[in-house]
């Protein structure tokens, strides 16, 4: 029948480290192989080896090298508070790569928006743009400056960024949203982020006549399109899966 | 090889293992995982006469060792199933058996006989944890005269195999097994998802867009297996018992087995552990081969039998599996 594209293979913990605010950095090195990640994809990550908690959480794959997949987590709960005590060496299980991560690819320039630890979902599509030879700006924002922990990846990979804190203690003082009024129609615009954000860049972009696509979250039990858990209204009043038609989906094709 | 097939209602399946409705769509996901056709059959999603759009989020919330859902049976209804999704299953060679549900004893008839000429559907398995319109919104499970009435009229219609999964929120599920023995129904499936509720205290809200919903997962292995336990002490091989609620490994499996069931169903398990059907059929297997159990059926309502003591022959991997799963490190296989 179809590809077997879902694997659920067992990764190593190769680095777990603290960056700042409550951002963490992650490095899991495949036991098995596993196909190549697109940008947008996710994987479900195994927390406890016990069945409290049960389920996987998910992460968007933020990058990878030869050996490993990268993910940037904030620690929110009990299941990310667990993951911060992983040890280098520790061997869990991962379910992926998940999603189609249906980005938009059109257009010469392109502004991704990040809000938080979502830049994580948008980091591997400003490298393909790039292999494209697309222009691409990064838009990061997040309460203060400690919470742009992510910033020592758009450095390192050389890419032009502008940030926003909302007590301005680095970069503009405000919201991300406001640079849609700084960049023209003829921007295309990814987005990531809280669901505040991701409204009011879509209100934003209805107004300013943008194009935008946005990569999603919500709550998940499965991952893999058989739950129904996961769904969002789509524009005609139909539930979507965000596990398994997104997490990306054009903003006009879905209702927040 | 230990052979793990069994015959129930007259239909062979390769082996006891079945997937839980709501948990494993129609089965055409899981094609992108592992070969489908190596599970003992497939219940499908919940499928209604007309198509339902399913409840609003959030939906699904973790509790202690399970979780709540209230997916409000999101389907496209018998129709589109048969136009859309069934073509695509007809590739897969396994049975799927069709968990259906209505408002009404006629929609559980239509939904039925719109499925009798599909031949990969080889039972159905009667939903019956949703309110009768008809009736003032009693729910159909909870309330033997409606139950038996039901279960009545759909088997005087139909020529497939009938199963009718209980709602385990009544005081004795025994009573309603009474009333699907005494009606005609071929088999019953034990259980569904426990009422439950949880409360955001950050928000002071309930967690759920519909305040109350479906508990499943590990947290509720003990319930079904007792009622399993109950319902075979009662009616013993008379009716056969699908067993279905917590399990994860094939320890979970034989619990369900010892107490009375001649088969079980993988459910929430599916979320978290992609391969757990699998691996409960290997795990059987290997259990029969090393404890030398010929046929399966020798293992269903085992523990009811307590002339046989059946620990002291066990092999030393068993025993060991046994302390590593009461142990503190790895639960999960
Ligand atoms: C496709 C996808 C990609 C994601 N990528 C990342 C990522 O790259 N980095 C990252 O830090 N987080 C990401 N998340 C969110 C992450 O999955 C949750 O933060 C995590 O599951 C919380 O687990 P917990 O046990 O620590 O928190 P819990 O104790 O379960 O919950 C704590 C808080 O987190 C919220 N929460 C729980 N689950 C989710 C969820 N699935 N999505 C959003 N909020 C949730 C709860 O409502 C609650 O407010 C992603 C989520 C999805 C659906
Ligand atoms: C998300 C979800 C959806 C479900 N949908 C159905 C359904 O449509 N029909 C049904 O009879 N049972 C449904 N169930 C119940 C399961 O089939 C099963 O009886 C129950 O979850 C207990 O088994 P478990 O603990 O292995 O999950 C659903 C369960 C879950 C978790
Ligand atoms: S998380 Fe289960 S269907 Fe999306």
């Amino acid at each position: 029948m179809s590809e077997r594209d879902f694997r659920d293979v067992r990764v190593r913990v190769a680095e777990n480290r603290f960056i700042s605010g409550k951002l963490w950095f992650m490095r899991l090195e495949p036991l098995g192989s596993v196909p190549k990640p697109k940008a947008g994809q996710f994987l479900m990550l195994e927390v406890s080896s016990t069945y409290d908690p049960m389920g996987r959480r998910a992460f968007a794959i933020a990058d990878y090298d030869d050996k490993s997949l990268w993910i940037y987590y904030d620690v929110v709960g009990r299941g990310t508070g667990l993951m911060s005590l992983f040890r280098e060496g520790k061997e869990v299980r991962a379910f992926l790569p998940l999603g189609k991560g249906l980005f938009n690819y059109e257009g010469d320039r392109h502004l991704l928006i990040g809000g938080g630890v979502g830049l994580a979902g948008l980091t591997l599509l400003g490298k393909e743009l790039r292999t494209l030879g697309k222009e691409v700006v990064f838009v990061y924002g997040a309460k203060s400056k400690e919470h742009l922990g992510m910033l020592e990846w758009l450095k390192r990979e050389g890419f032009e960024y502008i940030l926003y804190t909302d007590d301005g203690s680095v970069g503009r003082r405000g919201y991300v949203v406001e640079a849609l009024r700084d960049f023209g129609k003829d921007w295309q615009i990814s987005a990531c982020g809280p669901y505040p954000m991701l409204k009011a860049l879509y209100s934003q972009a209805k107004k300013t006549g943008h194009r935008l696509y946005l990569s999603l979250e919500s709550r998940m039990a499965c991952g893999w399109g058989v739950c129904l858990g996961c769904v969002i209204k789509s524009s005609e009043g139909k539930f979507l899966r965000v596990c398994y038609e997104g997490p990306v989906f054009n903003a006009e094709s879905v209702r927040l | 090889m230990a052979d793990l097939s069994i015959e129930l209602f007259g239909i062979r399946f390769k082996n006891p293992v079945w997937v839980a409705s709501g948990t494993f769509g129609y089965g055409i996901e899981a094609t992108r995982i592992y070969d489908v056709s190596k599970l003992g059959a497939v219940v499908t999603k919940g499928i209604s006469l007309r198509p339902r759009p399913g409840n609003e989020t959030p939906r699904i919330i973790e509790t202690p060792c399970g979780m709540l859902n209230s997916i409000g049976l999101q389907n496209p209804g018998v129709e589109s199933f048969l136009k859309e999704l069934y073509p695509q299953i007809e590739k897969i060679d396994t049975h799927f058996i069709a968990n259906v549900f209505g408002e009404s004893e006629e929609e559980y008839v239509e939904v039925c006989l719109a499925l009798e000429s599909a031949h990969k559907i080889v039972a159905y398995e009667l939903n019956v944890s949703c309110p009768n319109v008809k009736k003032g919104g009693i729910v159909f499970g909870h309330d033997p005269k409606v139950l038996g009435s039901l279960v009545e009229r759909i088997k005087a219609k139909i020529r497939k195999p009938l199963l009718v999964k209980l709602s385990p929120n009544v005081s004795d599920i025994t009573e309603f097994a009474k009333v699907c023995v005494d009606s005609g129904a071929d088999g019953l499936v034990l259980i569904n998802t426990l009422l439950g509720m949880r409360i955001n205290i950050r928000k002071a809200r309930p967690e759920l867009s519909t305040k109350t919903g479906g508990l499943s997962g590990p947290a509720i292995l003990p319930v079904a297996v007792r009622m399993i336990w109950q319902t075979f002490e009662r009616f013993g091989f008379r009716i056969p018992i699908v067993g279905v609620g917590g399990i994860t490994t094939h320890e979970d499996a034989l619990e369900h087995i010892y107490a009375g069931a001649s088969a079980v169903q993988v459910g929430t398990a599916n979320f978290y552990e992609p391969f757990a059907p699998l691996k409960v059929i290997e795990g059987l297997r290997e259990f029969m081969e090393r404890e030398g159990v010929e046929s399966f059926s020798k293992l269903v309502g085992k523990a009811h039998r307590l002339d046989i003591k059946g620990d002291v022959n066990l092999s030393q991997k068993t025993l060991q599996d046994s302390f590593r799963k009461g142990g503190d490190t790895e639960c999960r296989p």
